[in-house]
């Protein structure tokens, strides 16, 4: 075998074939390739996480963040962060905003992706125009749903009026109804997210399956229940993990419309860590929030690859 | 039957990709944690290197909207760009919310600007934070300035910035909405209480306050707390608890807007300005926005209510140098800005009240005169370098009480636990 007839191969196959001296120069310029790569993550994905976890296990707060000297204190910092009376509650708010958003994410974005399913005129515009949502900077969709619940003159009470709901109730400043004013407002802008994945997935059925199920005879709920849902099965799971991962760590939308309040109603995690890292300069207890705020996501993720695995195997 | 399998459903070789999504969205997931609301750090870096001799770039930062505020800043800074060659300043508006988040990433970053204007009760966190140069023997005139003034830059006896100006709050009424209702300006709680709801018709509500969801909302409370003989230390007393019935009962007796818990004190100026509150408490830097968006406006200032004793909070800016190789030229520049001239037309043009003792408080205008005349019973916040946790607490209790969700006795007592560690002993 000639060098040139090597350097054509795959790069496993040559390796394995090489039984001489392998050219230097060549084995190195591989790896220029990756430099970029790797470059990007060291300093943009690996650095700050590792100095998120240098500061969570040290007693950084404002009188030595610059000065230096920081004593380290293991897991001091995570013990006081899940003991403190603020976790609890704002890890059960975390939960309830992203099962809530997501649930109704999901269903109402799938009943979209049915619709453009079907391919009529002008479904292509109606999908841009409720992208536009989705694209839409966070800060403005918050702002705009603040207008919405205003108690004086917010769209919300002046819509109830039309039907004979007077009332001037002003949903973001109550703590009973805050979070869920500010769930739906979630809801409305990811039903795109979902409506693009599941619309994806729902392009990618084959036709022939339905087309042999209808000459079967099957109804139009028996051709959903038994052949579009469980095809389209992996589709929804991975769109639901994103979605989650998306929604748990939400900041923006909430910070814009309620800062967290009215009496920490609202208060999501994300929220939590802002204030004890930038408003409280607690740098490493904040930090050790951050770090519970990420952890929770990765389990999911490693729950969901394992699961999508044992499914792989058993099917 | 075998189970139908989507086309993009994962067989063994193509795992790889999923996992990869997986790994990829975690990713994504840390970087935007790491950069949440990491806007508002632009290039601060105004620093040559050099010393102070040579051209210099003094980096400016501080939160003065735009309008008249920024108008007697910049007008000032002008000035003094036209008067000393070589000094170039570099003013940058930062959001009054994204300061400290600002301050803090770019100290991180050692891209600081050479001055900063920030709210008094944060002023020692950031000397703790060992940003600040000590000004302690550089400058003659500290004798100048109201003693708790000063002390809200100083910190273990250094004193690391100037007071810009103080304010305190007071009690705007629309002159033409008293008249017509009756009622002459309240100067009790008992008055508060009956005038406010004369006052209330059904297009407008007698008062605004702000409780918002930040420090605003204690700011507005302490006076009322303090009237009451009650204070931050002590938040279990039955004054403290006397103090937040008080505001919530103005607001259950509907003179009030419940959307108060979402004004900050420029929404409630708005409200006032535009005729939906005939009455507000608010500070002195709202003369000049007043005097731009409701010209037209007939409006009267009287000071606070009273209950078993006067009180009002003491606010105000300080400028803080930052320790860094402008300093030097940064400390000029703020020593030529406290010239007794530069003080009055800063403090117009901002709408606050001058503190140096040679520099009279413009009393012609019977607003500010109201103004200087409550600052008299204006006490600082001085509660030390927990004071935003602290005031968090105290939101909780003030928005839990106001919004119904727990009695005044039982979110103040929630408040007073987690208060208690933080208090400076």
């Amino acid at each position: 075998m000639t060098l040139r007839e090597r350097a054509s191969q795959p790069v496993a196959t040559r390796n394995r074939a090489a039984t001489g001296v392998r050219p230097r120069r060549r084995w190195s310029g591989r790896y220029l390739y990756v430099v970029p790569a790797v470059v990007y993550l060291v300093g943009f994905m690996f650095y700050p996480l590792a100095y998120t976890l240098y500061l969570s296990v040290h007693d950084v707060d404002v009188s030595n963040f610059i000065r230096g000297g920081a004593e380290f204190i293991g897991a001091r910092n995570y013990i006081d962060f899940l003991s403190s009376r603020n976790f609890a509650p704002s890890l059960v708010i975390t939960l309830a905003f992203t099962f809530g958003s997501l649930l109704f994410q999901h269903v109402i974005g799938f009943a979209f992706a049915m619709f453009f399913n079907r391919r009529f005129p002008l479904a292509g515009l109606l999908q841009a125009i409720m992208l536009v949502v989705w694209v839409l900077p966070p800060v403005v969709s918050a702002s705009l749903w603040r207008w919405i619940y205003s108690g004086s003159f917010g769209l919300l009470n002046e819509a109830l009026s039309w039907i004979g709901i007077h009332t001037d109730e002003a949903w973001l400043v109550n703590p009973r109804t805050a979070l869920a004013a500010v769930i739906v407002a979630n809801i409305w802008v990811g039903i795109p997210f979902h409506m693009l994945l599941l619309y994806a997935g729902l392009q990618g059925l084959p036709g022939t399956i339905y087309e042999a199920a209808s000459i079967d005879g099957t109804s139009r709920w028996q051709r959903f229940r038994h052949l579009t849902l469980p095809l389209m099965r992996p589709v929804m799971l991975t769109t639901l993990l994103l979605g989650f991962i998306h929604t748990f760590k939400v900041f923006d939308i909430v910070y814009v419309m309620t800062a967290g309040g009215p009496a920490d109603a609202t208060s999501v995690l994300s929220i939590v860590v802002y204030q004890l890292s930038f408003d409280y300069f607690r740098l490493g207890l904040g930090a050790a929030a951050a770090n519970v705020l990420l952890v929770i996501p990765l389990i999911i993720s490693i729950i969901y690859i394992w699961f999508r695995r044992r499914e792989d195997v058993t099917s | 039957m075998p189970t139908p399998r989507h086309p993009f459903a994962a067989s063994r070789r193509s795992r790889l990709p999923i996992f990869a999504m997986a790994v990829s969205a975690l990713a994504i997931t840390l970087t935007a944690c790491g950069g949440d609301g990491g806007g508002g750090d632009g290039g601060g870096d105004g620093s040559d290197g050099d010393a102070a001799e040579g051209p210099v770039t003094i980096t400016w930062w501080d939160y003065y909207q735009p309008g008249a505020q920024e108008d007697a800043v910049v007008g000032a800074l002008d000035e003094y760009e036209a008067t000393h060659s070589g000094v170039t300043i570099d003013r940058q508006f930062i959001a009054y919310d994204d300061l400290k988040q600002s301050l803090l990433q770019s100290a991180g970053a050692s891209a600081l600007p050479d001055i900063a204007i920030i709210n008094g009760p944060d002023h020692q966190a950031f000397a703790e934070l060992g940003i600040a140069a000590d000004l302690t023997d550089r400058f003659d005139e500290f004798d100048l300035y109201p003693e708790g003034a000063i002390e809200s830059a100083s910190l273990d006896g250094r004193i690391y910035g100037l007071p810009i100006t103080a304010n305190t709050l007071a009690l705007f009424y629309n002159t033409d909405m008293l008249e017509e209702a009756g009622v002459e300006p309240p100067t009790t709680w008992e008055d508060m209480s009956s005038v406010a709801a004369a006052l209330t018709t059904s297009d407008r509500y007698g008062l605004a306050y702000s409780a918002v969801n930040n420090q605003q909302a204690v700011f507005q409370w302490l006076p009322t707390l303090w009237q009451a003989g009650g204070d931050l230390t002590d938040l279990g007393a039955p004054e403290a608890t006397e103090a937040l019935e008080f505001w919530a009962g103005l607001m259950n007796d509907g003179s009030v807007s419940r959307e108060a818990l979402n004004w900050d004190q420029a929404q409630v100026a708005a409200e006032f300005g535009q005729g939906r509150a005939a009455m507000m408490i608010n500070g002195p830097w709202q003369i000049p926005f007043l005097a731009t968006e409701a010209p037209d406006l007939d409006y009267g200032v009287a000071l606070l209510p009273t209950h078993t004793e006067s009180a009002s909070a003491l606010g105000g800016e300080n400028y803080l140098v930052v320790d860094g190789p402008n300093q030097d030229a940064a400390l000029d520049l703020l020593t030529w800005l406290q010239q007794p001239d530069q003080v009055a037309a800063l403090a117009e043009g901002t709408g606050s009240l001058p503190t140096r003792s040679d520099v009279p408080p413009f009393s012609d205008d019977p607003s500010i005169a109201t103004f200087t005349e409550q600052l008299q019973v204006a006490q600082p916040r001085a509660y030390g370098a927990d004071y935003a946790e602290i005031a968090d607490h105290v939101v909780v209790a003030i928005q839990s009480a106001l919004s119904g969700t727990a009695s005044a006795e039982d979110a103040l007592a929630d408040a007073a636990d987690a208060v208690e560690p933080l208090m400076d002993q």
